[in-house]
């Protein structure tokens, strides 16, 4: 069943809106269930996940803490002395905002399910000007190519016998900061070259361009983008009321 | 040097163009010098030079993709510097780089090729007409709805091509595109463009390091230092002793050949490739 | 024993079909220089990253001297092996030649004085001279191959292992390259050239490996080297 780019993408704003509106850690766990149950309906690889949340770890526990220390109400869990470390509330709160978060940063893998020049397309069918939608695109291509130079970068760097677990902290930072350069550099370029393709074959020549193909949207589109709308409908005014 | 094409249509002339480029420290590098070049249509031109000698440069001026510091290039009597007729100078002049992966922008090889075509705001059934006629130019007919960057080197190195002839373009300029392939990749590709050239009528203007491949073409031009040192026919300019002179080695054929004839064995001077070569001595 | 050893390994790509590479056994000894030549696709570069510890095999053992080569740290393996990359500007990140050759010599605590006389002399002996404070990636790519080579080999490891290292080289470059070689060699180190460029192997090879879809095809000798041509 091949589901339209913007059937993904209308999914993508309803979960990530309603996660915004939800305060309770419970009703952003289903949230983050009914994501990954779609995830896995469009046959996103679920060991990849893992991938792309783990640099987001510390992030998350850090909001965690920050949340979980100064929100304060509820039930008291934890004191040192007088002072009030962690209560109820504040578990809550730290919840909420972790969820939330794994939330939109799921849902928005839902359109790293369509290919690229899908997504292209289906930005353009709903009027959003070509040299934006292309620009997003070569910008989700070029993200991996970023990560395959940075990768790149400190397998040289090891190969010339610095053993980077042993590098101090401070050196370390340093050493990561010198690094970055080349690999802007090197994605720079190869961004240049492309560019030069692009212009030697008349990118934006013309004030308009024809498609190749177009997309059509079939009924499961429009079932999947009336159910979505209707369910995000219906709990925005639950919420509300 | 005799400058040839000038019984056919010329297509592409350069008068006395020099391009420098600014380098750190205000010093200027002259990549080209004084060039006077003509190209007449359906042409197969090679360049050869050593590196540094001008030839990407050269290649870079021919679509407008860099603009001339003096002189004049001009692509059909169309300017280069003329901002209004870049457009049509780059659909007549079709690039193909170096490097098979950088020249990759969309996910599907039909998609890829149509890129240029769709740019020109064609019908969309004539944009379909095109990649297919381009495809099946290259070969690549049946790996239509593939994934452009799995494809081997070389034939990348074709779509390369076919997405340039999907706008139709009167010639084709390709810069060392074969120096990143293995023997079966360069071999598809210039079997290829011997097609489109004889078959199709396409100017064909190629810049290379490999004397073999070179060794096809109608005419050899040799820059040395931003100048154009010899221009003529392969078999002319390998056999001269101004080649070797200048820092390249011709093809082992050639060399064969040369030596026979200076040994006085009667055997045709013009033999530069193997094809030739067998056929001459097994008709 | 070999300086490095291969014992049926095999190798498979994440979402490939056919291994990379298959059945692979093989003695490289220390002071040698050994060629594998074979098309695009037959797994040379693969040999290599497996070599030096990049890919780990799916399936057998490699050996660097004795010791199973999961042992060691990439680091490890960069101090005896030097990799040249295919692609030069694969390693290369350094704001300016002589940087790029004193990176990571600061390690062997010798002192900033040893430092410089090193750098200094491989500028020399590389021609590199003139461009000490240039921005390696401006260099052509002869010239950033030679500082790739000049800046693995500063940190004297015992053996170098090179990528397809006439690729966008002219014919002057190429016999350039053979010069530089043919010294490196002379300081006593040995050698593995990948190429598929075999009038550029047959310079300097003194023992020729053939792959071919993943497999070693041959593995021969040759008496001597071959008497440099012109």
């Amino acid at each position: 069943m091949k589901v339209d780019p913007r059937s993904k993408m209308l999914l993508v704003i309803c979960i990530s809106g309603l996660a915004l509106i939800y305060n309770n850690p419970l009703q952003l766990a289903l949230l983050l269930a009914v994501s990954l149950a779609l995830l896995g309906a469009f046959r996103f690889d679920i060991g990849m996940i893992g991938g792309y949340l783990r640099p987001l770890v510390s992030l998350l526990l850090i909001l965690f803490l920050i949340q979980c220390l100064f929100t304060k109400g509820g039930q008291v869990w934890l004191t040192i002395g007088q002072l009030e470390l962690v209560s109820s509330a504040g578990l809550i709160a730290g919840a909420s905002v972790v969820l939330r978060i794994l939330v939109v940063v799921n849902s928005a893998m839902l359109l790293t399910t369509c290919s690229s020049r899908d997504f292209v397309l289906g930005l353009i069918q709903w009027k959003v000007p070509y040299e934006i939608a292309f620009m997003v695109s070569i910008a989700l291509r070029f993200l991996p190519l970023f990560r395959d130079e940075m990768q790149n970068v400190i397998t040289a760097v090891q190969l010339r016998g610095v053993e980077l677990k042993k590098v101090a902290w401070g050196e370390k930072i340093s050493m990561y900061r010198t690094l970055i350069f080349p690999v802007v550099y090197r994605t720079m370029l190869k961004a240049q070259q492309l560019s030069i393709v692009m212009e030697a074959r008349g990118f934006r020549a013309y004030p308009r361009r024809t498609y190749l193909r177009r997309l059509d949207l079939y009924w499961a589109d429009y079932v999947i983008m009336s159910l979505a709308l209707t369910v995000t409908v219906i709990l925005l005014v639950g919420q509300i009321l | 040097m005799a400058q040839q094409g000038e019984t056919m249509g010329r297509i592409i002339e350069l008068i006395n163009v020099s391009k420098e480029y600014l380098q750190a420290g205000d010093n200027t590098r002259q990549a080209l010098a004084d060039i006077n070049l003509g190209i007449g249509a359906g042409e197969l031109v090679g360049i050869a030079g050593m590196n540094g000698s001008g030839k990407t440069t050269l290649a870079r001026l021919l679509n407008a993709l860099l603009l001339p510091s003096s002189g004049k290039v001009l692509i059909n009597g169309m300017d280069t510097t003329e901002p209004g007729y870049q457009q049509e100078i780059r659909r007549q002049v079709g690039m193909v780089f170096q490097n098979p992966d950088n020249q990759i922008i969309n996910p599907i090889v039909d998609e890829e090729v149509a890129f240029g075509a769709e740019n020109l705001n064609l019908s969309p059934a004539e944009v379909r007409r095109r990649v297919n006629w381009a495809l099946e130019a290259v070969g690549l007919s049946d790996l239509c709805y593939h994934a452009p960057h799995l494809l081997s080197g070389g034939q990348k190195q074709r779509l390369a091509v076919a997405a340039a002839l999907a706008m139709r373009p009167e010639c084709l300029v390709l810069d060392e595109p074969t120096s990143m392939l293995d023997q079966p990749g360069r071999r598809k590709l210039l079997k290829c463009l011997l097609q489109l050239n004889r078959e199709h009528h396409l100017t064909i203007i190629m810049i290379s390091h490999c004397m073999e491949e070179l060794a096809v073409a109608d005419r050899l031009i040799v820059l040395h230092e931003g100048a154009v040192h010899m221009d003529g026919p392969p078999w002319v300019v390998f056999s001269s002793p101004q080649f070797t002179a200048l820092g390249l080695k011709p093809p082992p054929i050639a060399s064969i050949t040369g030596s026979l004839v200076r040994q006085g064995h009667q055997i045709d001077k013009k033999i530069v490739t193997l094809e030739q070569m067998v056929e001459y001595l097994c008709p | 024993m070999s300086f490095i050893e291969l014992r049926q390994v095999e190798f498979c790509y994440p979402r490939q079909s056919s291994p990379a590479v298959t059945d692979i056994n093989l003695k490289l000894e220390k002071k040698a220089i050994t060629a594998v030549v074979g098309p695009n696709g037959s797994g040379k570069t693969t040999l290599t990253r497996l070599i030096i510890g990049i890919l780990p095999p799916d399936k057998g053992e490699i050996y660097l001297t004795r010791s199973p080569l999961a042992r060691y740290t990439l680091a490890e393996v960069g101090a005896r092996i030097g990799y040249i990359f295919q692609n030069p500007d694969l390693q290369l990140f350094c704001p300016s030649v002589a940087e790029e050759i004193a990176f990571g010599l600061s390690r062997a605590g010798q002192g900033p004085q040893w430092i410089k006389e090193k750098v200094d002399f491989f500028l020399e002996y590389f021609e590199l001279d003139g461009y000490r404070n240039s921005f390696p990636m401006h260099l052509s790519q002869g010239e950033k191959q030679r500082l790739a080579i000049a800046a693995v080999l500063a940190h004297e490891p015992e053996y170098l292992i090179l990528d397809e290292p006439t690729i966008g080289l002219d014919a002057f470059r190429k016999k350039q390259l053979v010069e530089y070689l043919h010294k490196v060699a002379g300081l006593g180190r040995g050698m593995l050239l990948v190429s598929h460029d075999m009038a550029f192997v047959n310079k300097l090879a003194e023992r020729l490996i053939s792959m071919e879809n993943g497999r070693i095809q041959s593995d021969s000798e040759r008496r001597g080297r071959l008497l440099n041509e012109g």
